[in-house]
């Protein structure tokens, strides 16, 4: 994917806005919240210097909807907040997936509910990116675990939210956002644009994969666009039984059929493991630290990180549950992943939660592997 | 030969450019080529709260960036050698502030103490700049990193309006480390 790289050091936070950058993010709104304040800092310092647009708004509601006019305007748009502040943009959310708008929202989450810790780490948002907003709809949601996924996976969280009409989440903890750590900025990265072809209905093929071309304002399509149910060219269907749940399921549908080209897992040890560890996040580094030191003592465990969170990676975590007989879930919350566990594999399945503002260390987890395994 | 990897951690309070320390270590060691990882512990309001920064560099890969057990301390408030001191590797090193750290037998490290708040204040008029003496200091002392490439850190990270006073600052402190080398036991 990348011929040439800068190797340096980063926040987590500006290596988010450089992957923004990267991916051709042209216009940012947002307010400014801990502990993602530093994407929005880098933002307003760079995007102006090339041709983008910087706002601050009054709130993330507004953020959130200019954002969604923004990216009906052509522009890949995205805005960047924490809990709080992701509370406020779920009307937005709800407006962006029914409207098929493609935008990303990088959340860096802290202790919560409400304005609970502002510099202490928590993943607490998971659920409320995927079921926050009512109705049924389906963001993709991604979770970087180092400085250099912040870069890489909001690079493609930019990829996925233009090729699938799509809010795309990065959702990253605290302890990622603030971690300095080296970084290599690809050169060469594979970028994907939006279809803006003029002429097919832009909210409606059920053919193909279920992703219309969007036009922008401007591009000479006759557009209308509504929260409302609409039909295929965007007039407002909203007493049609038929219209609604043609619309309904195929805005999930586009998401959950293409599952195989956006969950991305990667599988520590896994190979003769016998208990694993399913994690996302920062907690994946506490992991790996684990099981390598129960691997140094021959001890078969292994680890598989969710490295998209939604749409859920199905299929590698049924195939973990038949080959393992015991999986340790951890989370920094409590406990807003394993119940997908759960429902997907038939083997034991444990938690380990923690909500006191700090991260889940690696002897925590190495304990309670000695407990499984004993 | 260093064996990789070291853990260090910065303590003091908030104010005090802790975290700006914790940044330029591990920016300097990128640039000698090492892997690094910082992060930081702090309150919300900008001054005078308890605050923490922790660096490592390998020369592999870090598995889990956050510092469990420091090798080198340097402490720039008695809260902060009161937390972190019993943390300390014995076999390591504490650099702290005479100023305001009265030591106690909580620490098994080696310790020094390093006028850094005296001397910022003497040399640099301002005794904000105790903290990159203090890294010099310590640096000075441990000989782990290319002076150079932290010259280099500190100007890339420090605002123009702070570069030369902390510069100085910087060099300052690693005249009086290398005056008080750390020498591991038995080594």
């Amino acid at each position: 994917m990348s011929t040439k790289s800068e190797r340096l050091i980063l926040m987590g936070n500006q290596a988010a806005a450089e992957g923004a950058l990267k991916a051709g993010c042209s216009f940012y709104a947002g307010y400014p919240i801990t502990p993602s304040s530093e994407i929005m800092e880098m933002l307003a310092r760079r995007l102006p210097k090339q041709g983008g647009v910087f706002i601050q708004m009054e709130d993330e509601l507004a953020s959130l909807a200019a954002v969604i006019g923004a990216a009906w305007t052509g522009a890949k748009a995205m805005t960047a907040t924490s809990g709080p502040g992701l509370s406020l943009m779920m009307e937005g959310l709800g407006y962006a997936a029914i409207t098929e708008t493609p935008c990303v929202i990088i959340d860096i989450q802290r202790a919560g509910p409400a304005t609970g810790q502002a510099t202490r780490v928590g993943s607490g948002d998971l659920l409320q990116a995927r079921y926050g907003s009512h109705g049924d709809y389906c963001p993709i949601a991604l979770s970087p675990w180092s400085v250099q996924e912040m870069y890489d996976l909001t690079i493609r969280a930019f990829n996925l939210s233009e090729r699938f009409r799509v809010p795309a989440f990065v959702l990253a903890e605290e302890a990622v956002g603030h971690l300095r750590e080296t970084v290599r900025l690809h050169d060469e990265i594979a970028l994907v644009e939006r279809n803006r072809e003029v002429g097919p209905p832009p909210f409606g093929h059920d053919q193909q994969d279920g992703v219309p071309p969007m036009p922008a304002f401007g591009d000479g399509a006759n557009l209308m666009v509504t929260g409302s149910t609409h039909d295929e060219w965007g007039y407002r269907k909203v007493e049609s039984p038929e219209q609604h749940a043609r619309l309904v399921e195929r805005i999930n549908r586009k998401v959950l059929d293409h599952e195989a080209e956006i969950a991305e897992v990667d599988a520590h040890f896994l190979d003769d493991a016998q208990v694993a560890v399913v994690t996302y996040g920062f907690c994946g580094r506490s992991a790996l630290a684990a099981v390598k030191a129960l691997r140094a003592q021959n001890l078969r465990v292994g680890m598989l990180r969710l490295k998209t969170i939604w749409p859920f990676p199905d299929q590698a975590v049924r195939a973990l549950g038949k080959s393992v007989r015991h999986i340790l879930v951890p989370e920094m919350n409590l406990g807003q992943l394993v119940g997908q566990v759960r429902e997907r594999v038939r083997c034991e399945v444990t938690q380990l939660n923690q909500v006191n503002g700090e991260v889940i260390v690696p002897a925590d987890i190495e304990a309670r592997l000695r407990e499984i395994i004993s | 030969m260093t064996e990789w990897p070291v853990e260090f951690r910065f303590g003091g309070l908030g104010g005090q450019g802790v975290v700006t320390l914790g940044a330029v270590l591990a920016d300097a060691g990128a640039r000698a080529g090492l892997e690094a990882a910082a992060s930081q512990s702090y309150g919300s309001s900008a001054r005078g709260g308890a605050t923490r920064a922790d660096v490592i560099l390998s020369d592999d890969a870090i598995d889990f960036p956050h510092v469990h057990r420091p090798r080198f301390l340097a402490i720039l408030a008695q809260e902060a050698f009161e937390s972190y001191a019993a943390e300390t590797d014995p076999e390591g090193l504490i650099c702290y502030d005479g100023f305001f750290v009265k030591p106690d037998d909580r620490a098994r490290a080696q310790l020094r103490s390093v006028p850094a708040t005296e001397i910022a204040v003497r040399e640099i008029g301002n005794k904000v700049a105790a903290n990159f003496i203090m890294l010099g200091a310590m640096l000075g002392a441990i000989d782990l990193i290319d002076p150079e490439r932290m010259q280099e850190a500190i100007r890339h990270l420090v605002r123009e309006r702070f570069l030369q006073a902390n510069l100085k600052a910087f060099g300052l402190g690693l005249d009086l480390g290398r005056a008080l080398p750390f020498a591991k036991e038995g080594s």
